[in-house]
């Protein structure tokens, strides 16, 4: 352990105590705190002091490549990965150290987790039946929750006997048939098909809005994320990349990594250099800018084809000339590559506007939307 | 229908010659281990006089059930079967016990060193238990004054089949998916209360598979009984042996073959009572490892 994690692990042995008993008051805590939390497995850091909170009722996806670490937190929030330091905190008490089953939290797994010898009444009554409700009262809220998920024709059936999305389904009613504060997602949606995966997310949506538990959604797909969040967490290496809305990430990535990670067809980024306001992009000068606080940096430039407008003549005196290398069609949309000098420019455009190949094609792009990064730290250029 | 039976004809064919093969080969692996338990139950049968002549198959008429008459009536006998189904029971149950809590341990807690441990563990049974017979011996009897006792015997099972034992229920456990147990914990369940409540249900087959393991291990165990036990505790497998040499007196053959069968019995019933379980656990467990 280096010597700052030791002083922060001492602190926190010091401080926790009056944390954990500290009484609520105000109601103004956020629904999830995690403070500078970490995870080491030997030397390989799975999760890197990672600070984000998440508003009560909000649900928060925590995004990103696998081994990432957005799994090791999420485990970590419920209980079931004891943190090599930092703290978490639930509404107002800190439950860095609270078992599982007492951080009134429910939690759906990618491959359902359901107890296959149990039928599924007794899989949802389960937690109820551990917490020691009475019988009728576990009865009610069971058949409460599979109705919910539209399920009570098959409560006397096994989960085996269960098609995925149904025994996803009896995931979700036993997850929320403890009423939870905190709802818990581990890539819920990766074992369904296409179809399914809509469908479960919807009710997802759904139910979090109708029951209103503060949610943590892990997943690896960014259209999931966009969807469903009220703000996204994005991860690599067991770090936060970035934390905002779903807009916000995807309008203003804060660095190379989110850039290309978020957005379908995923961003190109290519060397360039800022001159005062002109932004060049290899030998090409692509853009005035209407501001700029730098005299000459190396940078990392793309832009999102959505954002690249192209025509065959050059009506508009565009600054960019560039040649057609290949058409992918993408249904509502044809996502046509363009060379321009070294770099390969994706821009989207109306199916059958440009016939081929070797094409030469005019491209507009306004200013602020070239996406700037330093070419040194890849952070976003605050111009 | 009758197209798709026409055109699977020659796959059949060629699973029919397979087949045949596989019987065969069945026949011989068939014969080659029950041949002497036919014969011995054949000798059991025979007449006391007959038996100088061999196992004569045209004198049925004359064949009877006298030696297990003899046999059972034999309260030594009786009191060794029961000792056996003492030693291996309580040896079964023990050992079923400290191996599900170890094997739990090493495959999902992951105690430091934990894969280390598990092959010394397993590196301790390649010494010959022949080779820790006296020292067992003299740490039974002068230091723990625990030979001759039910006790003794099951502690010495239990400890040399652990290793195994901890081994099988290792790989049963760690086919659990992890997920589910991390469900049962904030369903509510304790560390130990996972281990009850859904990681022993789910790998009940293997459990059963194991427990079978070690009741015939201990079952047919002869040279640990044959130095540990006593009069008190002397299982079957050490009186047969004294049966069947009895000092300068007559051997007995009908007698003799009447107690082996008696006491290859409960095994097999054991053993048909878990057969399913049994296949169906190993065949996981191969199929893992």
């Amino acid at each position: 352990m280096n010597g700052l994690a030791k002083l922060r692990k001492e602190r926190y042995a010091k401080e926790s105590p009056d944390v954990a008993v500290a009484p609520t008051t105000s109601d103004n805590h956020p629904g999830l705190e995690l403070t500078e939390l970490t995870k080491t497995f030997g030397s390989f850091v799975a999760v890197g002091g990672l600070s984000l909170s998440v508003k009560k009722g909000e649900l928060l996806s925590l995004l990103g490549p696998s081994g990432c670490g957005k799994t090791t937190t999420l485990l970590m929030i419920a209980g079931l990965v004891e943190p090599s330091s930092g703290r978490i905190r639930g509404g107002a008490e800190d439950i860095t150290t609270v078992p599982p089953h007492r951080r009134k939290l429910g939690m759906v797994f990618q491959d359902y987790a359901l107890y296959p010898y149990r039928s599924i009444r007794d899989n949802v009554a389960f937690p109820l039946e551990m917490a020691g409700v009475n019988r009728t009262e576990i009865e009610s809220r069971v058949m409460h929750e599979l109705a919910r998920v539209q399920l009570v024709s098959q409560k006397n059936r096994r989960p085996g006997e269960l098609s995925g999305g149904q025994q996803q389904r009896v995931a979700l009613a036993r997850a929320l048939v403890k009423r939870p504060e905190l709802l818990l997602f581990d890539e819920p949606l990766s074992n369904l098909d296409t179809n399914l995966r809509a469908e479960m997310r919807e009710l997802i949506r759904e139910i979090h809005l109708e029951i209103g538990a503060t949610s943590v959604f892990v997943t690896h797909d960014q259209e999931e994320a966009m969807t469903l969040s009220d703000s996204i967490a994005v991860m690599n290496d067991g770090k936060l990349m970035q934390l905002g809305s779903p807009r916000s990430i995807y309008d203003r990535p804060a660095n190379e990594f989110v850039a290309r990670f978020v957005g379908r067809p995923a961003m190109k980024l290519y060397p360039g250099v800022l001159r005062a306001r002109e932004l060049w992009l290899g030998p090409t000068l692509v853009a005035n800018l209407a501001a700029s606080s730098y005299a000459d940096i190396a940078v990392v430039v793309g832009v999102r084809p959505e954002d690249v407008r192209i025509s065959a003549d050059d009506r508009n005196n565009a600054l960019i000339r560039g040649v057609v290398r290949r058409i992918e069609p993408g249904g509502a949309d044809d996502f046509i590559e363009i060379e321009v000098g070294n770099a390969v420019l994706t821009a989207r455009a109306i199916p059958g506007q440009f016939s081929g190949p070797r094409d030469v094609v005019y491209l507009d792009v306004k200013p602020n939307k070239w996406h700037i990064f330093n070419g040194d730290s890849g952070d976003r250029l605050d111009l | 229908m009758n197209a798709a039976s026409s055109s699977a004809r020659p796959r059949l064919g060629g699973n029919r010659s397979r087949l045949v093969l596989l019987y065969a080969a069945s026949a011989v692996i068939l014969v080659w281990s029950f041949g002497p338990i036919v014969w011995m139950a054949l000798a059991s049968v025979v007449p006391q006089g007959d038996f100088t002549q061999g196992i004569d198959l045209g004198r049925v008429d004359r064949w009877n059930l006298d030696s297990y008459g003899s046999v059972l009536g034999d309260s030594t006998f009786l009191s060794a079967l029961l000792n056996s189904v003492i030693v291996s029971v309580g040896t079964t149950l023990l050992c079923l016990t400290i191996c599900a809590l170890a094997g739990y341990s090493l495959a999902r807690l992951e105690p430091q060193g934990g894969a280390l441990l598990a092959y010394v563990l397993l590196a301790s049974r390649m010494v010959p238990a022949i080779v820790m017979l006296i020292p067992l011996y003299l740490l039974m009897s002068r230091y723990l004054h625990l030979n001759d006792s039910y006790v003794g015997l099951i502690l010495v099972q239990t400890a040399l089949l652990c290793p195994y034992a901890v081994w099988m229920l290792r790989s049963f456990f760690s086919e659990v998916p992890r997920s589910v147990e991390f469900a049962a914990r904030v369903d509510g369940c304790s560390r130990l209360g996972v281990l009850r409540r859904v990681t022993l249900p789910m790998s009940a087959q293997g459990i059963v598979a194991t427990g079978v393991f070690i009741f015939i291990n201990t079952w047919n165990e002869f040279m640990l009984p044959l130095i540990l036990s006593g009069s008190a505790t002397k299982t079957v497998t050490v009186k047969l042996a004294q049966l069947s040499s009895v000092p300068g007196g007559f051997f007995q053959f009908g007698p003799v073959m009447a107690a082996a069968i008696v006491t290859i019995l409960p095994p097999i019933v054991f053993f048909l009572v878990a057969r399913k379980p049994l296949v169906r656990g190993v065949t996981a467990g191969g199929v893992k490892s």
